[in-house]
C-alpha cells in the first residue's frame, strides 16, 4: 500500500519542478538583447508540438579562430571562437562545421505556426522570392528565444492573412 | 460507507479480528480485480482518446488566444487532475484516481509541447519525452494499475538509446551497425539480442517483476520501445521517415505477438513469438499504410483482433480475449485518426468521444443490471 503522503508528494513534485520552468523560460525568453538574423527554410511538423517552420540560420560569420565542433560565436565581431571571449559582450554557444563553414545554435531553428498557415508559409520560405527574418532574444547566459518572424518586413501572422 | 470503513467500525466493536479484516479485504481486492479488469482497459482507452485529441489540439497551435490564457487553462486543468489524483487517492476511490493518473501525466506531456510551442523551444527530440519521464517518475511509482507504470517503463526504456546516442562513442557504434551491415536479417538479430536483454534483464533490475500480468504489461511497453526506435533508426537505414500514424500502426500490429509471448512459458516458443514480432516489424515497416486504403487497413486489423478475441473466449482466456477487444479499439482509433483531415477537428471530436465513452463506461458498469433488467422486459427473456 502506498503512502497517501508519497501521492501528494508526486503531485506536487511534478507540478512544482513544470510550473518553476515554465516561469523560469518566461522570464528568461523577455530578458535580453535582440537581434536579427536572415534566415531559409525547409521541413515542416512535430508530433507532440504541432506545425512549425525549420530553417537554416544565416549568422553572417565573418572568420574563425578554432576548429572545434563546440564553439562560441561573437556577435560583437562576427568571428567564431573556441570558448567565450572576455571582451564579447553579446554571443551564442553552439557548432561550427569548419566544412562548409557554418555555425549552428540549436534551439532558434523552429518557429511553431498554425495548421492552417502551415503549408503556405512553408512555401512561401522555401520559394525563397521573400526576404525571411527571424527576431532573436539572447540572454546574458547565451540563451536564445525566437521572439517574431518576418517575411519582407511583415510579422509572419499579418504576412499569413496576407497570402490567405 | 466503503468497505474498509465498515469493517473498521466492526473491528472497533469486537465484531471481528484483525486476521478477519485483512482476509476481507484482501478477498475484496482480489474479487474486484478480476471483475473490473474490462472497466479499467476501457476507461484507459477512453484516456487515451482524449490525451491524443489534447495533443492534437495543442498540435494545432492557434495564435488567437493570448500565450497567458494558454498556459493559465493549462495549468489550472493539471491543477484540477492533481488535486483529484489525490482526494480519490484518500478516498480510496482506485477508479477516478488512476484515470485522473493518467490524465495528468498526459496533460504534463501535453504542457511541456504547449510550453514549448509558445516560447519556440526547440531541443534533441527525445529530450521533451526525458524530462517527462523524470517529471512523472514519482507519479508512476505511486499508481495502483500497471497502465501509467507500463507508459512510462517504454518512454524510460525508449530515451535510453537516444540519449546515449548523444554521445560520440555510441554514435559511432550505432553508425557501424546500420551502415556497415544494413541487411534486414543484421538489423534484425541485433534488435533481437537488444529486445531479448531488456525483457529478460531489465525488469529483473529495476522492479523483479514475476507476476505475469505485470510481465505483460512490461512486454508491450518493451514492443513500444522497439518500435518506436526501429522507427527512429529508419534514416540509418536510408528510406524515408515518417513518424506519424506509422508509429501507432506498428504497435497496434506488435501487440499480437507481444500477447502471446506473455502468456505463452515454454522458451521454444517465446524464440518463435520473438521472431514474429520482428518480421512484423519488418513488413509494416516497409509496406505503405494505405496499400488497401483506410477502411480496408482498418477492416483488415480490427477483425484480425476481434477473430483472436473470439478465438481467446472460446477458449476460456477471458484476459486474453478482453485484451483483444482492446486492441481492436486501439485500431479503431487510429482509423479515425486517418479520417481526420485537420487538427482541431480531430482533437475535438477526439476528446468529446473519449468524455462522452468515460460517461457511458461508467453509467453502464452503474446501471448494468437495471439496463439488463429493462432489455429483459422489452424483449423477454432472450435478452438476457
Amino acid at each position: 500500500m502506498i503512502n497517501k503522503n508519497a501521492k501528494l508528494f508526486a503531485c506536487i513534485f511534478a507540478l512544482a519542478v513544470l510550473f518553476s520552468w515554465t516561469g523560469y523560460v518566461a522570464v528568461n525568453s523577455n530578458t535580453g538583447e535582440t537581434v536579427e538574423f536572415k534566415i531559409t527554410g525547409y521541413d515542416p511538423r512535430d508530433l507532440l508540438s504541432g506545425h512549425y517552420l525549420t530553417y537554416t540560420v544565416d549568422f553572417g560569420v565573418l572568420e574563425s579562430r578554432t576548429e572545434n565542433r563546440r564553439a562560441y560565436l561573437c556577435l560583437d565581431d562576427k568571428t567564431v571562437y573556441p570558448q567565450k571571449p572576455s571582451s564579447c559582450a553579446l554571443g551564442l554557444a553552439g557548432e561550427y562545421y569548419k566544412w562548409n563553414k557554418a555555425f549552428n545554435h540549436r534551439g532558434i531553428d523552429r518557429f511553431y505556426i498554425p495548421e492552417e498557415y502551415a503549408q503556405r508559409l512553408d512555401k512561401a520560405l522555401r520559394s525563397g522570392k521573400h526576404d525571411a527574418k527571424i527576431k532573436v532574444l539572447i540572454t546574458k547566459n547565451g540563451a536564445a528565444y525566437v521572439k517574431e518572424m518576418y517575411f519582407d518586413g511583415i510579422a509572419v501572422r499579418e504576412f499569413a492573412e496576407k497570402i490567405k | 460507507m466503503s468497505l474498509k470503513t465498515k469493517l473498521d467500525d466492526w473491528l472497533k466493536n469486537n465484531l471481528i479480528t484483525e486476521t478477519q479484516k485483512t482476509a476481507i479485504l484482501d478477498y475484496e481486492k482480489s474479487k474486484a480485480a478480476k471483475s473490473n479488469w474490462m472497466f479499467y482497459w476501457l476507461i484507459m482507452l477512453a484516456c487515451l482518446a482524449i490525451g491524443i485529441g489534447v495533443i492534437s489540439l495543442i498540435a494545432y497551435n492557434w495564435w488567437g488566444i493570448p500565450a497567458w490564457v494558454k498556459l493559465v487553462c493549462g495549468a489550472l486543468i493539471l491543477i484540477a487532475l492533481a488535486a483529484g489524483y489525490a482526494l480519490f487517492s484518500q478516498r480510496e476511490k482506485t477508479a477516478p484516481a488512476e484515470i485522473c493518473l493518467s490524465l495528468l501525466c498526459i496533460f504534463i506531456l501535453g504542457y511541456i509541447g504547449l510550453v514549448a510551442q509558445i516560447f519556440n523551444l526547440h531541443s534533441a527530440p527525445h529530450r521533451g519525452v526525458l524530462f517527462w519521464v523524470i517529471l512523472t517518475a514519482p507519479l508512476a511509482f505511486t499508481a495502483r494499475k500497471a497502465i501509467v507504470p507500463f507508459v512510462w517503463s517504454a518512454a524510460f526504456l525508449c530515451i535510453i538509446p537516444f540519449e546515449l546516442a548523444q554521445y560520440k562513442f555510441m554514435e559511432t557504434l550505432l553508425k557501424t551497425i546500420f551502415t556497415d551491415h544494413p541487411s534486414f536479417a543484421g538489423v534484425a538479430i541485433w534488435w533481437f539480442a537488444f529486445f531479448v536483454f531488456l525483457w529478460r534483464a531489465v525488469p529483473k533490475i529495476f522492479y523483479g517483476f514475476d507476476n505475469i500480468r505485470r510481465s505483460f504489461g512490461f512486454l508491450l511497453g518493451l514492443n513500444a520501445c522497439f518500435a518506436a526506435l526501429f522507427m527512429g533508426m529508419v534514416p540509418f537505414l536510408g528510406s524515408s521517415y515518417s513518424p506519424d500514424f506509422m508509429w501507432l500502426f506498428i504497435f497496434t500490429g506488435l501487440l499480437w505477438p507481444a500477447a502471446a509471448l506473455a502468456f505463452v512459458k515454454k522458451g521454444t516458443r517465446r524464440i518463435w513469438f520473438c521472431g514474429c514480432s520482428l518480421i512484423w516489424a519488418g513488413i509494416i515497416l516497409y509496406s505503405s499504410t494505405n496499400t488497401l486504403g483506410v477502411f480496408a487497413d482498418m477492416l483488415y486489423f480490427v477483425l484480425f483482433y476481434l477473430y483472436a478475441a473470439l478465438y481467446f473466449d472460446l477458449e476460456g482466456r477471458k484476459k486474453l480475449c478482453n485484451f483483444f477487444l482492446i486492441a481492436s479499439g486501439v485500431r479503431l482509433i487510429v482509423a479515425y485518426a486517418q479520417l481526420s483531415s485537420g487538427l482541431l477537428g480531430f482533437g475535438v471530436s477526439m476528446i468529446t468521444s473519449g468524455v462522452a465513452a468515460i460517461a457511458l463506461i461508467f453509467a453502464w458498469f452503474r446501471y448494468k443490471s437495471t439496463a439488463l433488467a429493462f432489455a429483459a422486459k422489452l424483449f423477454g427473456e432472450a435478452a438476457k
